[in-house]
């Protein structure tokens, strides 16, 4: 009896033992797909985490997958471009809470992505110095961003040692400033690269141009060279230029033509600084759908920070500060816009005369603007700087009237959160949905 | 820890309960106490039995056995006789003890002497000798089909008046030893078949031999059904298992794949059909949708091992080659032909000793094993006609000027309204219904198969082998051939192009049992490859956006293309699937079965897809695409358990199984995607661009549990169980899920109070609560920075980002469920019923809260919700008339299920599709937004607009996507003893609406619907097309009722009575005429309410009808012959 016993403890014991040990080991499994963020503390991984910073910016600024990026999305709520998709609320100024239809989310990515490899490469990859400053620089363009196309009240969030902390809502003044801040730093770290210098000096004078403060951009950028150019990068195979797929593939986008009334004549102008081509009916099956054919290619570059830009903002400083000097050459506004009409594009386009009126002046300024910026971002901006700094009203400059098939055009000039950002305590909606 | 104590009340348990109470002792070594009443002789409960648990203290060393019985007696103040009759007084004894009981001196001191101690009433006690030891023989024999002759595995015998069972092995082969001479009347039983008693005369010391041939019937109690512990008797069990027996079902109905045999067969069983594709793999969805995120499917184990039956987990997600719904799987792969039984495990109350994974069910597939005999073949053949079992609505294109310039123009309704254009004419086409411009033709099935099976009385083996080819209704006009065939020269278009879907599958399967004295082996093998083209499905939305008129592109969609372009896009899996398993059973002792099997299931697919340089594409040719994708998938599996059955007493049964399970599912998928192939070109090599991607999912379960079955006279059981699970999916701070289990269940019909009523042939109650779970995927616990191949300063390079931020408190989803019953079979099992109310509610449940935009990272997996299916099934089967010539039954099945999200423990907002929306208090995945409260025409123009109609400020219910209730009427009548049978199967769905995005986009993508284009168009179709294209976009126009009733199955079957099978020189012949999918009664807008164009996304349950293939309709003309 007491031999069964033992038998029948020991056998108790033993597969016990077998059991328990076995089931801590037998459920260990590879998991070669996942890269712990640990594996990024070294040289390596700081410079992985820069490219990655960057593609998720290029992303951010013309994926076909998220409603075309900051450029097509922009260029959609503006008279830019227009979408053969009817149900396209930002092209038809509908937007509601709810249906952002903005890339903020994009947006967020890059800008998050961008704020942890900073300190990577300052720590592991500190030199060349440039490297971190264009992460600075594109940092500061999402807030810039942010500030330009969205309503105010936009919060920046953060991952600290993996935890999320919920950004406070900013004003759309707070979020200026705050790019500002960052190209601050960018310029800072730029000393090493011209390329990189400029490109934050364009984005700090765009962000001062915002606020209005017009007497400070003009010494930013006077030494940014005209020819000087920043742009996306883009690949056939990975990053592909979101805004080719929507107009070549998927015939989805179209360049816009006088759109609602107070568009721009983009596409009859036959402006060689907008050229189009036609691609055949769009996705809708019933519009025509033109082609930006800057764009033509997967790999084509969005030049979205440029010495034109410079340049442009000089002249409307110049506007502003002292629109009597209206000589067709030299360094008042009308000459500014007509060196460039002379040397930024072959052939020249032939040189502008002074309209004569503030109003016709400032209207002429800004389709120069428009054409020589086209498809880079800076329309939808520039209509909401003409309602806030230069009194126009807002349906004497965005689409308005009749949209297609019966539809009409709303009355949004900002784009909002997306529903998800309710879930942060912080945010209890926008603060201003006005320009 | 708790799997160690699980393993020790497990053995425990069994070993307390090692010792049967049989009517003879003769292993025993010490004496049996035993009270002595006026009836009968009764053994004694020592510990309760205070005479003998009086203490004594005995120091006597070689000391005759008369001192120290007088020593004890005194001590003990016992009167204690003895006889030297009974025991030699003078043996010599030692026992030196203080303190001991009575009980234990007599029994050391007796120790070996072949005696009993008696008690009298009286206080007595009472030396006797032992009873002589019985005389014993063995019964052997086997238990078989009585209709096929096939071996019946998992047969429980009894011997009547004792406690002896045992198990028949999976050869039908069984043995009990330790029967006392004489006459004995043994029972056979198994679920599906009537039980059958034989009586039989053991000699001594011989081995009586007793067959049994066990006619199938409808499910009964008295039947033994296969569980997680082995063969159990289904009165014993507390929950429903329904079983299909496939036999004759593969003859009597239209069955190509497995989930035909499932399709409306089992109540609360649903088969999402998906699309009409050939090759297609349905969902199967058991009693509701559980899980938010996680996979609703059941567990698919065949002949005990795992198989990997995911669906859409292959999907690739950058190429975008699948179709609308196409989801691939691997689920049918099976042969029907070459299965035997179909057990159903319906939700975790039934399910909890799967563990984790099994908390949607468990299918238990049961192929078929060999004979004994001569070898006998069965030879099959099918050929069939595939067709669209429903058509597509025509488009619409309203003709005007313009008012202001007068050119033509497009003129829909809205810009009638706003005066810009006047309408002139309409037109309607749809290049699905013009002879030259349809694609919808005539497919072909056919199919070949042959099996033989065999053996001695200790090895069978069952081998078959089958070739079946389908192709569906899809295929190239002539005109487009011709067209297509022109603009490349001249070119033959090669046959996936002029039929972009087809199937095909070449499956053997092999099984072999080896029976031992105390055991078998069974091996289980099959293997299939199997082939299936499935176009991208841009077919149909060309179909349903076309113009309206039969212009330029035969009425196709101008962006998407003519047939000739989209059937250009090809999409190909080649797929290998074998399954092995090995099943040792093993009875070492009579009341103790063991079990043992190990297997493994292993898939490999090949994804292809290709566009070749210059064909397809929409306005300019395609540059070429090519998606080479290799994808793995693999599940090993080990199971061990062993189950004791013994008497406590003559009333009281005991039956304790312990086990532990393994299983190890590994995918992986590599996968290169080009564009800008070379001309000519086939394979990425040489393409412009080519991106390579790389998948790897591992995860396992291991865990343990122990069950203990009381049962009280064979009427009342009583079952408690556990199982712990261990997970590699689990966060780091959760460690183990403990799941339990408790059954009840009472055969009434076998108590006294119940023979008033003869005509209730059983009755029986029961009741059961279990718990099982669902597990995230391996690594969504984990915080992770994910790989990207990024293009930085001029190059292509390596690039990370950071996309989750990990839940190390991540556990599985768990789901408990009670569920109530009553099985009722009356006046002689002619009318059989079952009736099972059910409560599920799944906590833990996983969901993807999102964060806000702004921290940069778009969900964290958590535990948050809690998700509730409450319902009822019924089943009634009724022989309404039997006669020889004639007999008709019929079959109702149904089931209504609640479905509701309880809970979602967080502030989260959701952020959802309006087509499958999460709300509290309501069903998930249901349908919302602001309602249509009413429209009219206001100004008399005959046209809404939009200030026209009232539309809800807040999005409010409208209805789940999930089909609530469920009926199946099925019916048959059999002629000539069975030679002839006609059948017939319909399906109703109800209760659910549909998201119609193929009239949604017709109406505002493209114009094409009625609703906006024709004035005459009924005033909601309009206002649903324009509040869905408002200043807020609007869907719940195109939320519609898609309750429908299908025809789903018609047969007629003739079995050739055996001198017509002579004649044709076989042993048996059936020949079955069987169509599917024949008629559909709904009110759904939408071409096919069965639809689902986002069957392989799992958090887009019901999402809605995209434009793509309607089910298929098939006439199958199949011939079967026996030799």
């Amino acid at each position: 009896m007491t031999e069964i016993r033992i038998t029948r403890c020991f056998l108790v014991i033993a597969i016990s033992t077998i059991l328990t040990a076995a089931c801590s080991t037998l459920t260990d499994v590879d998991a070669p797909d996942v890269l712990q963020p640990e594996r990024f503390d070294n040289p390596a991984g700081a410079l992985t985490l820069r490219a990655g910073a960057i593609t998720r910016f290029t992303e951010a600024m013309a994926n076909p997958t998220l409603e075309y990026g900051q450029v097509g999305g922009s260029g959609l709520m503006s008279d830019e471009f227009t979408s053969t998709f009817l149900n396209r609320l930002s092209d038809r100024r509908s937007i509601t809470t709810g249906v952002s239809e903005y890339p903020d989310q994009a947006l967020h990515i890059a800008r998050v992505a961008l704020r942890a490899a900073i300190p990577a490469m300052q720590k592991y990859v500190p030199t060349p110095s440039s490297r971190m400053a264009e992460l600075f620089g594109l940092l500061a363009f999402t807030e810039l961003f942010f500030g330009e196309n969205m309503c105010s009240g936009i919060p920046l969030s953060d991952i600290i040692e993996g935890t999320p902390v919920y950004g406070e809502q900013l004003t759309k003044t707070q979020l200026l400033e705050r790019a500002i801040g960052d190209f601050d730093s960018a310029i800072v770290y730029a000393a090493d690269s011209a390329r990189i210098l400029n490109m934050a000096r364009v984005g700090r004078a765009r962000a001062l141009l915002n606020l209005g403060r017009f007497s400070d951009v003009t010494a930013g950028v006077a030494a940014v060279p005209t020819s000087f150019v920043y742009s996306t990068q883009h690949s056939a195979s990975v990053q592909q230029n979101g805004l080719f797929v929507a107009q070549y593939s998927s015939r989805t986008l179209s360049v816009a033509n006088n759109e609602g009334v107070n568009g721009l004549n983009f596409r009859t102008a036959n402006d060689p600084r907008v050229p189009t081509q036609l691609q055949g009916i769009g996705n809708d099956g019933v519009t025509q759908a033109f082609a930006f054919t800057r764009y033509n290619s997967a790999t084509s570059p969005i030049p979205f920070v440029s010495g034109l830009e410079a340049r442009l903002m000089q002249a409307e400083v110049e506007l502003r500060l002292n629109p009597a000097n209206n000589q067709t050459t030299g360094t008042g506004w009308l000459g500014i816009l007509n060196m460039l009409r002379g040397t930024a594009i072959t052939p020249a386009l032939a040189p502008l005369e002074d309209p004569g009126t503030p109003e016709s002046r400032v209207n002429l300024l800004f389709r120069e603007r428009a054409f020589w910026l086209f498809g880079t971002g800076h329309r939808h901006g520039d209509l909401r700087r003409l309602v806030t700094q230069y009194g126009r009203g807002v349906e004497t400059v965005f689409p308005t009237g009749p949209y297609r098939a019966g539809l009409f055009y709303g009355t949004s000039v900002v784009f909002v959160p997306n529903d998800r950002e309710q879930n942060n305590p912080n945010f209890n909606g926008c603060l201003d949905v006005n320009p | 820890m708790i799997t160690r104590f699980l393993v020790l009340l497990a053995i425990a348990a069994t070993a307390s309960a090692q010792q049967p109470s049989g009517e003879y002792a003769s292993t025993e070594r010490g004496p049996r106490f035993l009270l002595a009443t006026t009836r009968e002789t009764v053994t004694l409960d020592v510990s309760r039995t205070p005479a003998l648990r009086r203490r004594v203290s005995i120091d006597a060393t070689r000391q005759p056995l008369k001192d120290v019985l007088d020593q004890i007696a005194r001590q003990a103040d016992l009167s204690l006789s003895f006889s030297p009759d009974v025991v030699n007084l003078e043996t010599v004894v030692t026992l030196e003890a203080k303190n001991l009981t009575v009980a234990a001196a007599l029994t050391e001191v007796l120790m070996d002497l072949h005696v009993d101690v008696v008690l009298s009433p009286g206080g007595q006690l009472s030396i006797v000798r032992q009873p002589p030891p019985p005389v014993v023989g063995t019964v052997s024999g086997r238990v078989t089909d009585a209709v096929t002759g096939q071996p019946i595995g998992g047969a429980q015998i009894s011997v009547a008046g004792l406690t002896l069972t045992v198990t028949a092995s999976d050869a039908g082969l069984y043995t009990i030893a330790g029967v006392p001479s004489g006459s004995h009347r043994l029972t056979a039983r198994r679920l599906g078949y009537a039980a059958q008693s034989r009586n039989v005369t053991v000699g001594d010391g011989a081995t009586a031999t007793l067959d049994f041939a066990l006619a199938p019937v409808p499910t009964a109690l008295s039947e033994v059904v296969t569980t997680a512990t082995g063969p159990q008797r289904r009165r014993e069990l507390g929950n429903v298992i329904e079983r299909i027996q496939v036999d004759s079902l593969v003859v009597d109905a239209p069955i190509t794949r497995l989930t035909d045999i499932l399709s409306a067969r089992v109540a609360g069983v649903q088969i999402a059909q998906n699309t009409g594709f050939s090759g297609e793999s349905p969902r199967v969805l058991i009693r509701g949708i559980s899980s938010m995120t996680l996979s609703r499917e059941p567990l698919l184990y065949i002949d005990g091992v795992r198989v990997d039956n995911s669906t859409g987990a292959i999907f690739h997600p950058t190429f975008g080659f699948l179709s609308y719904g196409h989801a691939p799987g691997r689920f049918n792969d099976i042969n029907p032909d070459d299965i035997e039984s179909i057990d159903i495990v319906k939700g975790p109350s039934a399910a909890t000793l799967y563990g984790t994974d099994a908390a949607n069910g468990v299918i238990l597939v049961t192929t078929k094993r060999g004979r004994s005999g001569a070898p006998k073949w069965t030879m099959y053949t099918e050929a069939g006609v595939l067709s669209p079992a429903v058509g597509f609505p025509d488009n619409y294109y309203s003709w005007g000027r313009n008012t202001t310039t007068g050119a033509t123009q497009r003129c829909l309704l809205l810009q009638a309204a706003a005066n810009t254009c006047r309408i002139d004419s309409l037109t309607t086409f749809s290049p699905l219904h013009d002879d030259e411009t349809t694609i919808f033709g005539r497919g072909l099935r056919s199919q070949l198969g042959a099996q033989v099976s065999g053996g001695v009385e200790r090895f069978q083996y069952f081998v078959s082998a089958e070739g079946e080819r389908e192709r569906s209704y899809l295929e190239m006009p002539a005109a487009e051939v011709e067209r297509v065939s022109t603009e490349r020269g001249g070119a033959t278009i090669p046959d996936e192009q002029l039929h972009p879907n087809a199937a095909s599958k070449l499956r053997f399967q092999g099984n072999v049992n080896r029976s031992f004295a105390n055991g078998d082996v069974a091996l289980s093998s099959s293997f299939v490859k199997s082939y299936t083209r499935i176009p991208r499905g841009n077919e149909f939305a060309a179909a349903s956006l076309g113009s309206g008129y039969r212009d330029a592109f035969d009425g196709w969609d101008a962006t998407t293309g003519r047939p000739g372009e989209t059937f250009a896009l090809l999409s190909a899996e080649h797929a290998t699937h074998y399954t092995n398993s090995v099943k040792i059973t093993w009875r070492p002792i009579t009341w103790l079965s063991t079990r043992g099997t190990v297997g493994f299931d292993y898939s490999g697919m090949l994804y292809d897809g290709l566009q070749r340089r210059g064909e397809g594409g929409g306005a300019t040719r395609s540059t070429g695409r090519r998606l080479s994708m290799r994808s793995e998938s693999s599940v090993a599996t080990v199971d061990v358990g062993a189950s004791a059955s013994v008497g406590l007493s003559s009333a009281i049964s005991s039956r304790t199984s312990i086990g532990a399970q393994y299983n190890r599912l590994l995918e992986s998928i590599t996968a290169a995607n080009a564009t800008g192939l070379p001309p000519g070109s086939e394979t990425v090599t040489g393409a412009a661009t080519v991106v390579a991607s790389e998948f790897t999912n591992e995860s396992v379960v291991a865990g343990a549990y122990t069950e203990q079955t009381f049962g009280l006279k064979d009427r009342v059981f009583v079952t408690g169980a556990v199982r712990a699970d261990g997970g590699s999916t689990f966060g780091r701070n959760f460690n183990t899920a403990v799941y339990p289990k408790a059954s009840l269940s009472w055969v009434i019909s076998d108590e006294r109070f119940q023979s008033r009523l003869p005509w209730i042939s059983s009755l029986r109650f029961r009741t059961a609560f279990g718990a099982a779970g669902v597990q995230p995927r391996s690594i969504d616990a984990l915080a992770r920075v994910t790989p990207i191949t990024s293009f930085a300063d001029g190059t292509l390079t390596n690039g990370a980002v950071r996309t989750a931020i990990g839940n190390p408190d991540l556990k599985p989803e768990r789901t408990r469920e009670w569920e109530a019953g009553l099985d009722v079979e009356l006046f002689g099992k002619r009318v059989r019923l079952e009736a099972t109310h059910y409560d599920k509610l799944s906590t833990d449940a996983l969901v993807n809260r999102p964060l806000p935009s702004s921290v940069g990272i778009l969900n964290r997996l958590e535990n948050l919700g809690s998700v509730s299916n409450r319902g009822w099934e019924g089943l009634l089967n009724a022989v309404i008339f039997e006669s020889p010539l004639l007999s008709w039954d019929m079959t109702l099945n149904g089931s209504v299920n609640r479905n509701r999200l309880k809970s979602i423990n967080a502030d989260a907002i959701f952020v959802t599709s309006p087509a499958g929306a999460f709300r509290v208090g309501y069903p998930i995945f249901s349908r919302w937004d602001p309602p249509i409260r009413s429209f009219a025409d206001a100004n008399g123009n005959g046209i809404i607009e939009r200030n026209e109609v009232v539309v809800g400020d807040t999005a409010e219910f409208i209805g789940e996507s999930t089909p609530p209730k469920q009926l199946t009427v099925a019916t048959g009548l059999s002629f000539f003893r069975d030679q002839v049978r006609i059948s017939s199967q319909f399906d109703y769905r109800g209760g659910f609406v549909g998201m119609d995005f193929t009239e949604l986009n017709r109406c505002n993508s493209r114009g094409t619907c009625r609703g906006v284009n024709d004035p005459s168009a009924p005033l909601l179709e309009q206002a649903r097309a324009v509040v869905a294209n408002g200043t807020v976009r609007n869907w719940s126009g195109y939320m519609v009722d898609a309750t429908f009733v299908r025809w789903r199955e018609f047969a007629i079957a003739y079995r050739a009575p055996t001198a017509i099978a002579r004649r044709l020189r076989t042993n048996s012949f059936s020949l079955t005429l069987s169509g599917r999918n024949l008629r559909l009664w709904s009110d759904y807008t939408s071409p096919d309410p069965e639809i689902n164009d986002s069957a392989g996304a799992l958090a887009a349950e019901g999402l809605g009808g995209n434009p793509t293939a309607p089910q298929t309709r098939y006439w199958i003309l199949r011939a079967a012959f026996g030799f």
